[in-house]
């Protein structure tokens, strides 16, 4: 089995930051991964780490920007058009000569920001698919901005932002709140998405242990409660808050894990998390590491 | 005279619109929608259609990359911010361009609506000269007004009935910046706005990407906390909306949809999961079905024109009856808090001078 992490979100999120994060991570604790940049946008000193393949060997938005007289965004779905129409000749083969059929392989895809591409056009879903077929277990990460969740109603928004990628996905998600190290007000944060540590220090993100953290869900309910009694809620909204917190609740939908890129332990609960989604490893043998 | 009889329909029928000074104040419309989604050509046709109507449109362009817009606009960002410039500058790609630029715009917003306002104001002190001096033409009120108004005179005597304002293509770029809050918020303090969330009906054919836009609109009537939404189908001209409607307004008839399109194309477990969470969502989303604002429009060729106008006085209404009294809340904190520094700063600023005077004295 091979695995891979579709790594989405708006817009200067820290997606890029993330995957550098991450196979720095990945290269201390002697873990191999594969990088691979699907963002043909991304500008040459943007990209601050390994690739394995990058999707501007095969088109860049300049490029088609050039050929097809495109503004830049016209230019950008083009371009993720042709490789929707590509993905096997380019993606799928192109792996299979760089990572191999190994098994246990592990990718970390780094997709362009913008949300049309998860919410309008099938091109994430041909990929995932693609993938799917050539057996690797997906797992999207949604990076939200820590700072932009740390209000009610805003947290609403970036839940139902998540949602409707995960409508179209269909692969198992994991939610991280990225720039929790620069967001204004953690605690809120932390308290927003149920995972309450209550430890006496500062951050509190390496406080809870996972088990019983942020894995199990937000506190829709009390987010609602609080959201109702807000001076920007209008009373027309306060059935609709209702249901929403109901469906959440409920279904567990959505789960968020705080990352805090500065620290280590941070970057392995996001790691463990996003793991354990896949059952990554879990039918892998026991390796004798002595 | 054109001018006058506007003024004075305005006034007429602003009997409860009139704000603090008087001044009959505009409806801002912010324009967001995905990439794609013809927002552009929304917006000229908006102008145009309510130029047809006799009204009077202030129009703002954020996109800084935008290569030509269908409509005049009276603030264009791309006048301030230069985009290529700024990709150069930062060294960005073309998204961290878009971004950068809409931020440096963002910190010189309070500007933008301080233009705004002189307009409304103008438009307010140029109707009271016409009705001083009665019908009888701009004569008196010409002399009155002055150099600095005699250029610009004619513009200046309408007032404002709508402010327009077009975002980024990119739709994340507005609605997950600080400076799509910066800008939001104080056009939302200043003057009753409405959101027009335009989802691209052709694209929305599908139960899933259906239930995928539905979300989205659904999360900017949480990001812009409570703005009143206007939901736009557009493009009716190349897909009609009526699915849609019937979809808000049954769920049935959705799950209907939902269960003959998954069930030939996808492998039975993927599908069922999907098809259960859009059931979900389907009936979670309910009470925003029935609250919300939904018109077919097309931008090509204008149909649905008047419905979404119609829906605009709704929204304005919703706005001052919903919003409104937050801002007021929210300013009166303000300047409670304002009032309170600067006293504190006073008594701060006696004592340090008593302090010193009286160690001064000795010397």
């Amino acid at each position: 089995m091979k695995y891979a992490q579709l790594i989405i979100g708006p817009a200067g999120v820290g997606k890029s930051t993330y995957v550098r994060e991450m196979q720095t991570h990945c290269d201390s604790i002697q873990r191999s991964i594969h990088c691979v940049n699907l963002d043909p946008a991304a500008a040459s000193e943007e990209l601050q780490y390994r690739t394995t393949l990058d999707v501007r060997e095969f088109v860049t938005v300049e490029e088609v920007m050039e050929e097809e007289s495109l503004g830049p965004n016209g230019a950008l779905m083009r371009c993720m058009e042709l490789l929707e129409e590509h993905v096997d000749d380019f993606l799928i083969a192109g792996l299979q000569e760089c990572v191999g059929d190994d098994d246990n392989s592990y990718l970390l895809l780094d997709a362009p920001g913008q949300l049309e591409l998860y919410s309008h056009v099938s091109v994430f879903r041909t990929i995932t698919n693609a993938l799917v077929q050539d057996g690797y277990r997906v797992c999207a990460v949604y990076l939200l901005d820590a700072q932009f969740v740390a209000e009610p109603a805003k947290f609403v928004a970036g839940t139902l932002a998540v949602l409707s990628a995960m409508v179209l996905l269909e692969i198992p998600h994991v939610t991280v709140l990225s720039k929790m190290d620069i967001c204004p007000e953690p605690k809120r944060v932390q308290e927003l998405i149920g995972g309450v540590g209550g430890g006496p220090d500062d951050g509190g993100v390496d406080d809870v242990p996972a088990e019983y953290g942020y894995g199990g869900g937000t506190n829709m309910s009390l987010l609602m409660a609080e959201l109702d009694d807000a001076t920007t809620t209008t009373a027309a909204m306060r059935p609709l808050n209702a249901s929403l917190a109901r469906l959440v609740d409920d279904y567990s939908l959505v789960s968020f894990v705080p990352l805090d890129i500065s620290k280590d332990e941070s970057l392995e609960e996001v790691l463990y998390m996003v793991d354990s989604s896949m059952q990554f490893g879990e039918d892998s043998e026991v390796k004798d590491t002595l | 005279m054109a001018a006058s009889s506007s003024a004075s329909a305005a006034g007429g029928g602003g009997g409860d619109d009139d704000g603090p000074e008087g001044a009959r104040i505009p409806t801002v419309v912010l324009c967001i929608g995905m990439a794609g989604s013809g927002k552009s050509t929304w917006m000229a046709r908006m102008v145009q259609h309510a130029k047809a109507q006799g009204k009077t449109a202030y129009v703002i362009n954020l996109d800084p990359a935008v290569m030509a817009t269908g409509y005049k606009s009276n603030v264009d960002i791309r006048d301030t911010v230069a985009y290529k410039e700024v990709m150069k500058t930062y060294q960005l790609g073309p998204n961290g361009g878009i971004v950068t630029s809409l931020n440096l715009f963002a910190t010189r917003f309070d500007q933008v609506v301080d233009l705004v306002e002189k307009r409304v104001l103008a438009a307010a002190a140029a109707a009271d000269d016409d009705e001083t001096d009665g019908g009888g033409g701009g004569g008196g009120g010409e002399a009155e007004a002055g150099g600095e108004a005699k250029k610009k005179k004619k513009k200046k005597k309408k007032p404002l009935d709508y402010v327009f304002v077009d975002t980024p293509g990119q739709i994340e770029v507005f609605t997950w910046s600080a400076s799509g809050t910066v800008i939001s918020e104080g056009l939302a303090n200043s003057f009753p706005t409405v959101l027009c969330f335009l989802a691209d009906t052709p694209r929305c054919t599908g139960p899933q990407t259906f239930m995928s836009n539905m979300l989205q609109a659904c999360s900017m009537l949480y990001r812009f906390a409570g703005l009143p939404l206007v939901l736009c189908f557009n493009k009716i001209d190349v897909a009609r909306h009526e699915f849609a409607e019937e979809w808000m307004a049954d769920f049935e008839a959705f799950f209907e949809s939902l269960d003959s399109e998954s069930a030939p194309t996808r492998a039975s477990t993927t599908g069922s999961y999907s098809v259960s969470l859009c059931r979900s969502l389907a009936l979670a989303l309910e009470p925003f079905y029935k609250t919300i604002r939904a018109v077919g429009v097309s931008a090509v060729t204008g149909e649905g024109c008047d419905a979404f106008f119609a829906h605009l006085e709704t929204a304005r209404d919703a706005y001052y009856r919903d919003y409104y009294p937050g801002v007021l809340e929210r300013r009166e904190k303000r300047e409670a808090e304002a009032e309170a520094r600067k006293s504190a700063n006073a008594s701060k600023f006696d004592a340090d001078h008593q302090t010193q005077t009286s160690a001064g004295q000795p010397l």
